[in-house]
C-alpha cells in the first residue's frame, strides 16, 4: 500500500502499528518537527529521546484513532504521550514534587533561558512562555500553534473542558500582562538573557 | 486593552519553525530508531554531523566528520542567524581572528563560516574536539589543591598567549576550560559571546548598533553575568585587564568552594564588583593566593595585575610556594613558610621552583570539616563532622608518614590515599548539597569511606589497597544513589593496569559494577555479569569470588521476582561459602538475609522466619558489620510479625533495635523503617495508641529526613491514617491519606501490590465513615490487584477479604460480611501458620457474627478458639477480655 500526504494521520498510524515502515516514513515526516519543537520549548537538551519515547508510546498504544479535532485524534493523542513524557522529566529534575498546573517550566530548570533564540519578539514570547503553570504553557501552544480543539487540549493536559476554556482565558492574561510587564524593561535586560549565568 | 500586539499575532510571530538543523537531527535519529531507511547525514558546510555534544549558553555544539580531512571536529552553531540573503563579510572577517592563535592551551579553531539552515544563515565554529570535561564539571569532582592550580595555571597561558595575539576572551569561566582525557587543559569560545551578540543584535532589533570602522571584537558586551568584569557589565570598552578579572572569579570558586556573588540580582551584584574584594581567610587557601586573588579582582581594571602573564606568573609561584611550604613542613623544620607569600606577588623575584620530596596532600582530604558546617542542617550533624574530620586527618597523617618511603611505594600508598580523599570529597559534596538519599543513610555512609589502613605499604597490599578504596568510594557513591558517578569509578577502574593485570582483581570490581547495575534496573547486564563471574571463579577456585556473585545472584532473584532461581543460588552460595577459609560471616548472613525475603515474596512465612533466624545467627559473629546485623534484626522482627507473633516482635524491638529511642549514629532511614515496623507491631498487639505513636514519629521524621515523597515516609503516613481512622478521627484520616496514596501510585503505578494495600487502607477508612459504596468499590480494585499480582493463595488476599468482611458487618450486611469472613478465613488457613494471630482476628470476627444470629452454632467455637490464640500472643488484655465477656454474655441458657 502507498501513502501519501493525502493519507489521514490516523491511517498511518495505524499502519505503521501493523508494522508498515513507510507509513511510519510518512508520519515522521509530518508530526516530527511538530513533537520536536513541543519539547524543544521547554527542555534544555535531550529533546530527540523524549520524541522516540513520545512516538514510541503512541505506536504502542492500542486504544481507538479518530479524525482530527476529536478526542482520538493522532495529534491529541501524542501530545498526550508527549506531555507525560515531559512531566516525567521535569519531574527527575525537580526536588519538589511537580503540580503541572502550579509548576512552571522555568520553575523546574532555571537553565531553560539559555536555549531562547531568535528574534526579539519571539524570544519575549517564549521567555514568558516558560514562566506560566507548564500545563498552561501547554495549552497555549496547542491552540495557537497546533490548533488543536478545546476536546483534544482537555485530554492532553487531564482536565474537564469547561476547565480547559477557563486556564486558557487565565493563561491569556497572565501572559498579555507578562509581555507588556516585559515591554517596559530595557531590550538591554532581555538581550543579555541569553548569555546569562549557567547556573540560574 | 493593551497598546501591543494580539496575542493571536504574537504567536504567529513566534511560531516555532518546521524546519532547522535540530530538527533534521532530531528526525534523522527519529527515522533511525523506528528502523526507517537511512537517510543522508545532516550537514553543516562541508562537515557531516555525526551527534550532540552539548548545549550551551551560546549554542549548541555537534561532533562532526571533516570528510576532507578525514578527522572528527566539534562545531558549535551559535544561537541567531541571519536572512539568507545577507552575507556579511565583514562579520566573517572579523570572526576568521578567532582561527589565529595557536598554542597548546588555547582549542584550536579550524574554520568558522556561515552556512545555510533552511533559508537562515547560521554561525559555525569548527574546531578541535577534546574528549573528556570541562573545568566546572572537573572542579565537581574534588580535585587536589595543586591540580586544581595547575589547571589554573595552563589557563592562563593560554589567556596570555590570545592576549598577545591582540584577541580578548570576553567570557571566560570555567565551563569555557575544556580538560581532555590526556589531562590537556584548553581554553575555549574565544570571542564567541562578541559573535554570538552580534548575530542576535542584527536579527533582534536591540539597542546595539555597530559603529563605523570598528573591526575589533573589543568592546561589545555579552559573556556571562557572575564572571563578567565590572567594566563589562557596565558596558564599557573592555581590556585584557577583563579577562583577568573573570579568571580571577572562577579561580576565587575553585579555591573557596563557594560562588563569589551570590543572587541573580545584576545591581547589586555590579555593587559588590565595584567594591575591592572580600577573600575571607580560610585554611586551604594560602595567602599568596588571596593576595593574587585581591589584585585581580580590582574594580578599576588598571589596578589588576600589568598582564595576563604576569597573573599567570605569580600564581605559578604560588604553586611552588605551597609545594615548598609543605616540604618544609613535613621535613620538620617548623617553618610556615608563608613569610615568602609576599614574594610570590613580586614576579621578579626569583623564579626557580624548588622541587618537593614529597607532593602535597590532595585538598580533598579537606572536605569534611569544610561541608556539613556550611549546611543548617538535620539532627547528628556535629557527629558526623567529626566522624568525617577524623577521617580526614587519619588520611593527612597516612600521607605525611607515607612521605619516608622509597618513592614507588610512597606513590603507591598515596595513589590509595587520593581515592579516599575523594570519597570522603564526594561524600562531603552531596551532604554538602543537601541530597536526600544521602542524608537518609548518613551514618551508613560515614562507615562505608573505604578503610584507611588498606593503604599501607605491605607485601603486596597497596594494589589491593587501592583498588579497596576506589570501589569502596563507588560502592559509597552508589548507597547514595550516585549510579552514574559509581560506574564511572569502576569503569575507570577495569582499565587500570593494576586491575588488568589480576583476573582475581577484575572480578572483584565487575562483582561490585554488577551490582551497580542491579540498582539501576539494569537488571539482565548485572545478572550475565555474575554469572559470567561465577563461572570463571569457580573454574579458577576462587570461592570466595565464587561464593560473593552467587549471594549477589540470589539477591538479585529476590529483586527481580524470580523465586526459583534465588533458591537455587543459594544451594550454590552455600556449597561455595563452605569452601572459603576463613569463614566470611558477612557474607553468609547477606545470604540467609536475602533468602529469607525470598521466601517471604513467596509467601512462605514460616520458612522465611526460619531463615532469618540463620541470618540473625550468623550476624551475631564477632566482625560482622553491625549495619548488616541490624537489617537481620528488622526483617527477623517483622517476620515474626507476618507469622503471627507480635509480643516476639516487640521484645526484638525494644532490647535489640531500641526503636524509638534516639540513637547515636543510626540512620534516618532506619529509624524510619523501625519506627514504622514497631508501629505496625503495636496495632496487631491492638496498642492503638501506641501504634498512633511510632506511626506519627515515623511520618515526622520521614518528612524531616528522607522528604514527603520519599516511599518510606509515604508508607509511615498510610499507617498513621489507619490508626487516626481506628481513634475516630475519621477526617483527619481522610486528609493524611489522599495525599500520601497519590503519591504513592504516582511513584509505584496503579498495580503495584502496595498500592493494593493502601487502597485497603483507603477502603476501611470510607467504611469507617459510612461510605459503604465507595469503600466496597475500593475493596474490590485492592482485592483483584492482589490477585493479579500473587494469585488467590497470598497471605495479602486474606487481609484484604478480612476488611471487606468487617466492611460488611458494619454496613449491617451480616450474610454479605460471613460470606467474606469465611473466604477469608479459608484463604488465611491456607497461607498462615495455625497460630498466627490473623487467623484469631478472623475467627474472632466471624465467632461474633454467628453468635448475633445463633447462640449455638460455630460462634463459640470460633471465639473460644480465637481467644486461645490471642492469648498465646499475648494480645493486649483489654481486648481479650471483652471476646472473653461477649463468650460469657452469649452463654446459652441451660
Amino acid at each position: 500500500m502507498t501513502w501519501d500526504e493525502q493519507t489521514s494521520d490516523a491511517m498511518l498510524l495505524r499502519a505503521w502499528r501493523e508494522g508498515d515502515k513507510t507509513a511510519a516514513d510518512v508520519l515522521i515526516t509530518r508530526l516530527g518537527p511538530r513533537l520536536y519543537n513541543f519539547f524543544a520549548s521547554k527542555v534544555v537538551d535531550g529533546a530527540d529521546a523524549l520524541c522516540q519515547q513520545a512516538l514510541a508510546d503512541c505506536v504502542a498504544d492500542s486504544g481507538p484513532l479518530g479524525p482530527d479535532g476529536t478526542r482520538h485524534s493522532v495529534r491529541c493523542l501524542m501530545f498526550t504521550a508527549a506531555r507525560q513524557r515531559l512531566l516525567q522529566r521535569l519531574g527527575e529534575r525537580g526536588s519538589s514534587s511537580l503540580d503541572p498546573g502550579e509548576r512552571s517550566v522555568a520553575d523546574l530548570d532555571p537553565r531553560i533561558d539559555e536555549v531562547v533564540d531568535g528574534p526579539l519578539q519571539r524570544r519575549r514570547l517564549l521567555l514568558a512562555l516558560r514562566q506560566l503553570p507548564v500545563d498552561a504553557q501547554v495549552a497555549l501552544e496547542l491552540s495557537y500553534w497546533e490548533r488543536l480543539t478545546t476536546e483534544e487540549i482537555a485530554r492532553v493536559i487531564e482536565r474537564p473542558e469547561p476547565e480547559v476554556e477557563a486556564q486558557l482565558a487565565r493563561a491569556r492574561a497572565q501572559l498579555r500582562g507578562m509581555i507588556d510587564d516585559e515591554r517596559e524593561v530595557s531590550d538591554r535586560t532581555i538581550d543579555a538573557r541569553g548569555s546569562e549565568d549557567e547556573r540560574g | 486593552m493593551s497598546s501591543g500586539p494580539s496575542l493571536q499575532a504574537l504567536f504567529e510571530q513566534g511560531r516555532p519553525a518546521p524546519h532547522s538543523l535540530e530538527i533534521d537531527q532530531a528526525l534523522g535519529s527519529l527515522y533511525e530508531r523506528f528502523g526507517v531507511g537511512p537517510r543522508p547525514p545532516v550537514t553543516i558546510g562541508r562537515y557531516r554531523v555525526a551527534g550532540r555534544l552539548g548545549t550551551g549558553g551560546l549554542g549548541i555544539v555537534y561532533r562532526a566528520f571533516d570528510p576532507s580531512l578525514k578527522r572528527f571536529v566539534a562545531i558549535k552553531v551559535l544561537k541567531g542567524g541571519k536572512e539568507a540573503a545577507e552575507h556579511d563579510v565583514r562579520l566573517l572577517h572579523e570572526a576568521q581572528v578567532l582561527a589565529r592563535i595557536r598554542h597548546a592551551h588555547v582549542v584550536e579553531v579550524f574554520d568558522v563560516g556561515f552556512f545555510e539552515d533552511h533559508g537562515r544563515q547560521r554561525f559555525f565554529v569548527a574546531m578541535e574536539l577534546v574528549e573528556g570535561t570541562d573545568l566546572r564539571r572537573w572542579l565537581v569532582q574534588g580535585p587536589a589543591f595543586g591540580a586544581v592550580v595547575d589547571a589554573f595555571v595552563a589557563a592562563a597561558q593560554g589567556l596570555a598567549a590570545a592576549h598577545q595575539a591582540g584577541l580578548l576572551h570576553r567570557d571566560f569561566k570555567p565551563s569555557n576550560v575544556l580538560m581532555g582525557e590526556d589531562d590537556a587543559v584548553k581554553v575555549a569560545d574565544f570571542g564567541l559571546a562578541a559573535v554570538q551578540q552580534e548575530l542576535l543584535a542584527e536579527i533582534g532589533s536591540t539597542t546595539w548598533s555597530i559603529p563605523d570602522g570598528a573591526v575589533t571584537l573589543s568592546w561589545r558586551p555579552g559573556g556571562t553575568l557572575h564572571y563578567m568584569s565590572p567594566e563589562q557589565q557596565r558596558g564599557e570598552p573592555l581590556t585584557p585587564a577583563s579577562d583577568q578579572y573573570s579568571f580571577c572569579v572562577s579561580l576565587y570558586e575553585a579555591a573557596y568552594g563557594a560562588p563569589l556573588f551570590d543572587g541573580e540580582d545584576r545591581a547589586s551584584i555590579l555593587a559588590s564588583k565595584q567594591q575591592p574584594p572580600r577573600l575571607p581567610r580560610d585554611d586551604r587557601v594560602p595567602r599568596s593566593l588571596r593576595h593574587l586573588l585581591a589584585l585581580g579582582l580590582q574594580p578599576r581594571p588598571e589596578d589588576r595585575f600589568e598582564s595576563m602573564e604576569a597573573l599567570g606568573q605569580a600564581l605559578a609561584q604560588v604553586r611552588a610556594n605551597k609545594k615548598r611550604w609543605w616540604w618544609i613542613g613535613a621535613a620538620g623544620l617548623g617553618v610556615t613558610g608563608l613569610g615568602v607569600a609576599a614574594a610570590a606577588l613580586g614576579l621578579r623575584g626569583d623564579p626557580e621552583v624548588i622541587e618537593p620530596s614529597c607532593p602535597t596532600p590532595p585538598a580533598s582530604f579537606d572536605r569534611g570539616s569544610s561541608t556539613l558546617r556550611r549546611t543548617a542542617g538535620p539532627t547528628q550533624q556535629p557527629e558526623m563532622i567529626e566522624a568525617l574530620d577524623a577521617y580526614g586527618t587519619a588520611l593527612r597523617q597516612r600521607w605525611d608518614s607515607s612521605c619516608t618511603l622509597e618513592h614507588r611505594a610512597q606513590a603507591r600508598v598515596q595513589r590509595c590515599l587520593a581515592q579516599c580523599g575523594d570519597a570522603l570529597a564526594a561524600l562531603g559534596d552531596l551532604f554538602d548539597r543537601g541530597a536526600r538519599d544521602a542524608l537518609a543513610k548518613g551514618w551508613s555512609l560515614v562507615r562505608a569511606l573505604p578503610n584507611v589502613h588498606r593503604c599501607a605499604p605491605g607485601d603486596e597490599g597497596w594494589d589491593h589497597g587501592f583498588v579497596a578504596a576506589a570501589t569502596g568510594r563507588a560502592k559509597l557513591l552508589a548507597a547514595a544513589g550516585k549510579l552514574a558517578e559509581a560506574r564511572v569509578v569502576l569503569e575507570g577502574l577495569l582499565t587500570d593496569p593494576v586491575v588488568m593485570h589480576s583476573d582475581r582483581v577484575r572480578r572483584h570490581v565487575e562483582i561490585e559494577l554488577a551490582e551497580v547495575d542491579a540498582s539501576d534496573g539494569r537488571y539482565a547486564a548485572a545478572q550475565k555479569t555474575l554469572e559470567h563471574t561465577y563461572f570463571e571463579a569457580a573454574s579458577d577456585g576462587e570461592f570466595r569470588a565464587a561464593a560473593r556473585s552467587s549471594v549477589f545472584l540470589v539477591a538479585h532473584g529476590y529483586r527481580t521476582g524470580n523465586i526459583q532461581s534465588a533458591i537455587q543460588w543459594s544451594r550454590t552460595a552455600q556449597t561455595q561459602l563452605g569452601l572459603v577459609q576463613p569463614r566470611d560471616y558477612d557474607l553468609e548472613t547477606m545470604l540467609w538475609h536475602n533468602l529469607a525475603l525470598t521466601h517471604m515474596v513467596a509467601g512462605d512465612l514460616g520458612e522465611a522466619l526460619t531463615t532469618i533466624r540463620r541470618a540473625v545467627e550468623h550476624a551475631s559473629a564477632p566482625g560482622v558489620s553491625p549495619h548488616l546485623r541490624e537489617a537481620a534484626l528488622q526483617v527477623y522482627a517483622e517476620l515474626l510479625l507476618f507469622n503471627g507473633r507480635p509480643a516476639e516482635a516487640l521484645e526484638i524491638h525494644q532490647t535489640h533495635l531500641q526503636t524509638g529511642q534516639a540513637r547515636p549514629q543510626r540512620d534516618a532511614m532506619a529509624s524510619v523503617v523501625n519506627l514504622q515496623s514497631l508501629g505496625n507491631t503495636l496495632m496487631t498487639l491492638h496498642d492503638l495508641e501506641g501504634a498512633w505513636a511510632a506511626y506519627r514519629d515515623a511520618y515526622a521524621l520521614g518528612r524531616e529526613m528522607l522528604g514527603s515523597t520519599h516511599l518510606q515516609t509515604v508508607s509511615a503516613c498510610l499507617s498513621l491514617a489507619w490508626t487516626q481512622g481506628d481513634r475516630g478521627e475519621a477526617e483527619q484520616a481522610r486528609q493524611t491519606l489522599e495525599p500520601c496514596l497519590a503519591q504513592m501510585v504516582q511513584q509505584l503505578g496503579e498495580e503495584h501490590p502496595n498500592v493494593s494495600v493502601a487502597r485497603g487502607i483507603a477502603a476501611r477508612l470510607a467504611s469507617q465513615r459510612g461510605e459503604a459504596d465507595e469503600a466496597w468499590r475500593l475493596f474490590q480494585r485492592a482485592l483483584e490487584s492482589l490477585r493479579r499480582n500473587y494469585g488467590e493463595s497470598h497471605y495479602s488476599v486474606g487481609d484484604v477479604l478480612h476488611e471487606m468482611g468487617v466492611a460488611r458487618a458494619r454496613a449491617e450486611d451480616r450474610e454479605g460480611a460471613l460470606r467474606h469472613l469465611r473466604r477469608a478465613l479459608r484463604v488465611r488457613e491456607a497461607t498462615l501458620p495455625e497460630q498466627h494471630v490473623n487467623r484469631a482476628e478472623t475467627l474472632a470476627a466471624l465467632g461474633r457474627l454467628e453468635l448475633e444470629l445463633d447462640d449455638t452454632g460455630p460462634g463459640r467455637q470460633h471465639l473460644a478458639e480465637a481467644i486461645e490464640i490471642f492469648e498465646a500472643r499475648q494480645v493486649d488484655p483489654s481486648f481479650i477480655q471483652e471476646h472473653r465477656d461477649l463468650l460469657v454474655a452469649k452463654e446459652p441458657s441451660p
